[in-house]
């Protein structure tokens, strides 16, 4: 019954495409985040449907679209150095076969983060994406929230939709981008034109904010803590009453801790004893692992490397509780522990061991760059007179924020190609590059006025 | 249940906005901007200091 329906609503959202292929576009950012296909049990399994929707939105802009508008930045063409790049540690890397597993799905999500920019060519359109964006992400957020909320849920136990973990339904990966797009919902419910600001509007926006939060709870992934306290902070920067601010933040957070399920108080406070937890301490032996390996291999070892990893550390015992799975044979003095095949744990270590030194730059230049022009485009339009303007520095500001908690998030989790934060860095390059062509466009006076007419009268002529 | 409640909302919700979209001609074609203000750049201002004031601008005097 559910295949029916999402074929029939697919069907119907392709319908209205044809009457403006840009939403080819935004539908395969839903096919892209929600992954109905993975909801459906036989119909939509069965045929390559983001390709069938990518393809659809690139002949759309290829046929109907007004390419004038379209303009190229350089963080595209570093994404495409970057793909072209990937490409060739991936048929020349340590393990070719497990590196195709990864390539399968980055060169897709890089190609559509690229393509993206060109298409938003229009206010509305960046507001569209956005709200697509923020509206697929929220299928996951409300049924998470309301879980939570029910059940308190459990580290890998709650189940968002399906019982999978790939893409966005991972734990640590959802509880990042809840929180990292919670400035984009406070923008849209203040700017939107689509869903233009009223009450309806307000209280699904805080109902969802509220949900958004609940995730890392109900995840349980540290990461989305740490996400939850770069949010507060950067909230900090444009608040006018900073003090009752940063107060009201402490008193909600500790009033908050009662409430909290206690597996998730007890998890959390693993992040001060992290010597004594096995996870934290996977995690430094990696990133040492690493270290070497690119010392050793410059270059990148290509995709899914850290399966060649032999680890071997020491565990600090832990003071308050005994593992069961270990056997402790004395009381004291650390336990060592070898390992082998473990991820990366962190966005920044995953490019260097996968990509060496040269995918870690060219990563670092998308994503600080993004944070950068954020920053210009806010100062620059911060103190706009232009009523038509005055969306442009808070939407800089949102994405800039949502960027930096990705950045905090990703320091934790190995999230270097997530596909979502890609569209966000489309959607930044989108922002950036139609406001270059707008303020140009208003800065072209016709000649006539552009000479003082004094200069004319008094001139020798 | 939930799941049910959350795809509802959510997909009707996107639906909406498209069914909202595909009737407004500003997704495809927008107005050009609202001009600039000539700036009053030194330049310019030192000119119309000279010959008409500081509180003219140059458009006022074109006219």
């Amino acid at each position: 019954m559910r295949d029916l329906i999402f074929v029939g609503y697919l069907l119907a959202l392709m319908l209205l495409a044809f009457k403006r292929p840009f939403i080819f576009t935004l539908i395969y950012a839903y096919i892209d985040i929600v992954a109905p296909q993975r909801l459906s049990y036989f119909l939509l399994n069965s045929v390559p449907l983001s390709l069938i929707v990518f393809g659809m939105a690139f002949l759309g802009y290829v046929i109907a679209d007004d390419k004038q508008d379209s303009r190229f930045s350089v963080r595209q063409g570093v994404m495409a150095l970057l793909l072209l790049y990937c490409g060739y540690t991936s048929f020349q890397g340590a393990l070719p076969e497990d590196a195709m597993e990864k390539w399968d799905w980055v060169w897709k999500a890089l190609v559509f983060a690229i393509f993206l920019p060109l298409t938003l060519r229009t206010k509305l359109r960046i507001e569209a994406l956005t709200l697509f964006m923020v509206l697929c992400a929220a299928t996951l957020i409300i049924t998470g929230g309301i879980k939570t909320l029910g059940s308190g849920g459990g580290y890998g136990a709650l189940v968002l939709l399906v019982d999978d973990n790939a893409g966005l339904y991972e734990g640590s990966i959802i509880s990042m981008v809840a929180i990292a797009i919670i400035p984009l919902m406070l923008w849209l419910s203040k700017h939107g034109t689509i869903f233009p600001p009223d009450w309806r509007v307000r209280y699904f926006t805080l109902a969802l904010v509220f949900a958004a939060l609940l995730i890392p709870v109900g995840t349980q992934a540290r990461t989305g803590l740490i996400c939850i306290g770069v949010l507060a902070v950067l909230q900090l920067r444009f608040v006018r009453y900073r003090f009752l601010y940063a107060g009201m933040a402490v008193m909600v957070g500790l009033m908050a801790i009662p409430f909290l399920p206690q597996a998730f108080t007890e998890r959390m406070e693993t992040i001060q004893n992290y010597k004594a937890d096995e996870s934290a301490s996977t995690r430094i032996a990696v990133w040492e692992w690493t270290i070497e390996y690119a010392n050793a291999n410059p270059m990148g070892g290509g995709f899914n490397v850290y399966r060649l990893n032999k680890l071997r550390y020491e565990l600090a015992p832990d003071q308050n509780e005994r593992e069961p799975n270990y056997d402790y044979t004395q009381d004291e003095g650390p336990i060592e522990i070898i390992d082998e095949g473990r991820a990366f744990h962190s966005s920044y270590f995953e490019m260097l061991g996968e990509q060496g030194y040269p995918g870690l730059a060219m990563w670092l230049f998308i994503h600080l760059g993004g944070i950068w022009r954020m920053e210009v485009l806010r100062r620059r339009y911060r103190n706009t007179q232009k009523a038509a303007q005055e969306w442009v520095a808070p939407l800089a500001i949102a994405l800039q924020h949502a960027h930096i908690i990705y950045m905090a998030g990703s320091l934790f989790v190995g999230i270097a190609f997530q596909p979502f934060v890609y569209m966000l860095v489309a959607l930044q390059i989108g922002l950036d590059t139609y406001m270059t062509r707008r303020a140009k466009e208003a800065a072209t006076i016709p000649i006539g006025r552009q000479i003082p007419a004094s200069r004319l009268s008094g001139a020798t002529l | 249940m939930i799941d049910n409640f959350s795809i509802a909302l959510t997909h009707g919700l996107l639906f909406i906005a498209v069914w909202r979209l595909i009737q407004r001609p500003d997704l495809d074609h927008e107005d050009p901007p609202e001009p600039d203000q000539p700036s009053g750049g030194f330049y310019s201002q030192r000119g119309e200091s000279r010959t008409n004031g500081p509180e003219q601008t140059p458009e006022s005097h074109h006219a």
